[in-house]
């Protein structure tokens, strides 16, 4: 059962999950389409041998994966931060976990940080992306 | 577009390239979150909005974030793929309208052995020169990146 997406049920350290996913063509076209980009590195080939995804391909599991801990009502995204190591390549099989790294209040507001790090089936480290979530968004 | 090169001069401000955002293009930024389906969000949908406290339907943070990689990615090339780092802080929110554009001001060379990181200010700047989001990004340029030869 998914827990109430309120300041005191989240824990700073908590891992709030872990998923395998396959980087695929249509997981490509589909991300690069919707950040409007034709880049030849996601269609055809790269200096890295092979096809690669955009490098924030992974910037929706961050939320999917807290969606399936806690029940959300939307929030705020106050900041974005990512490092981006290697390629996330076509084909290979991903493994993306999540944290909680810290929690905040500012200005009476509640604020949670999450870092997804994707790391690839060979155990290369692609990226790790910091999200800040302002949590408050009021529901009618 | 221009591409990085060691070379560079601290100082020099960049104009990338400027979208149009239109309620489409975040329908099928929500269409690409929710795996192809279409929802009601405070996204795509104006009520579901403003029972959230917003104006008015407006686009996710992390879609214009990623235009700021894809410019950042035409500029570095490899050197944004292994090694390029981003910390942008979403200050105004983008809506169905607006123009923005991605600037960006370099402000810090490093050596890291035999390569050099260009640290830049990037930011996104709607049609009224009000900054969207805004904070640094930077990436690799390798040592035989030098200034193209005329």
């Amino acid at each position: 059962m998914r827990k109430k997406f309120i300041y005191d049920n989240i824990q700073v350290g908590e891992e709030l999950g872990r998923k395998e996913i396959l980087i695929t063509d249509e997981m490509i076209r589909t991300c690069a389409n919707a950040i409007e980009s034709a880049h030849p590195w996601y269609f055809e080939d790269s200096p890295f041998g092979g096809r690669i995804a955009p490098p924030t391909i992974f910037d929706n599991d961050t939320l999917s994966i807290l969606d399936e801990n806690y029940e959300r009502f939307g929030s705020i995204h106050a900041k974005q931060a990512w490092e981006f190591k290697n390629p996330a390549r076509l084909g290979k099989k991903v493994t993306l976990s999540v944290h909680v790294v810290d929690k905040y209040v500012k200005r009476e507001r509640n604020y949670i940080i999450m870092e997804l790090v994707a790391v690839d089936e060979d155990g290369v480290e692609i990226c790790r992306g910091k999200h800040t979530s302002l949590m408050s968004l009021k529901k009618g | 577009m221009n591409k990085a090169h060691r070379d560079m001069e601290i100082g020099l401000e960049i104009e990338f390239r400027s979208y149009e955002i239109t309620q489409e293009k975040i329908n099928v930024y929500s269409r690409y979150v929710f795996h192809g389906k279409d929802t009601k969000n405070i996204h795509t949908d104006d009520e579901t909005a403003k029972r959230a406290g917003l104006p008015r339907a407006l686009a996710q943070g992390r879609y214009p974030i990623g235009y700021i990689s894809e410019v950042m990615l035409e500029f570095f090339g490899e050197g944004w793929i292994r090694g390029g780092k981003m910390d942008v802080a979403l200050v105004k929110g983008i809506f169905p309208g607006d123009t923005i554009t991605v600037k960006g001001k370099i402000t810090e060379k490093i050596q890291e052995g035999d390569a050099t990181r260009l640290i830049l200010d990037v930011w996104l700047e709607n049609q009224a020169g009000e900054k969207a989001t805004a904070g640094t990004a930077s990436g690799i340029v390798n040592a035989g990146a030098k200034k193209p030869c005329r």
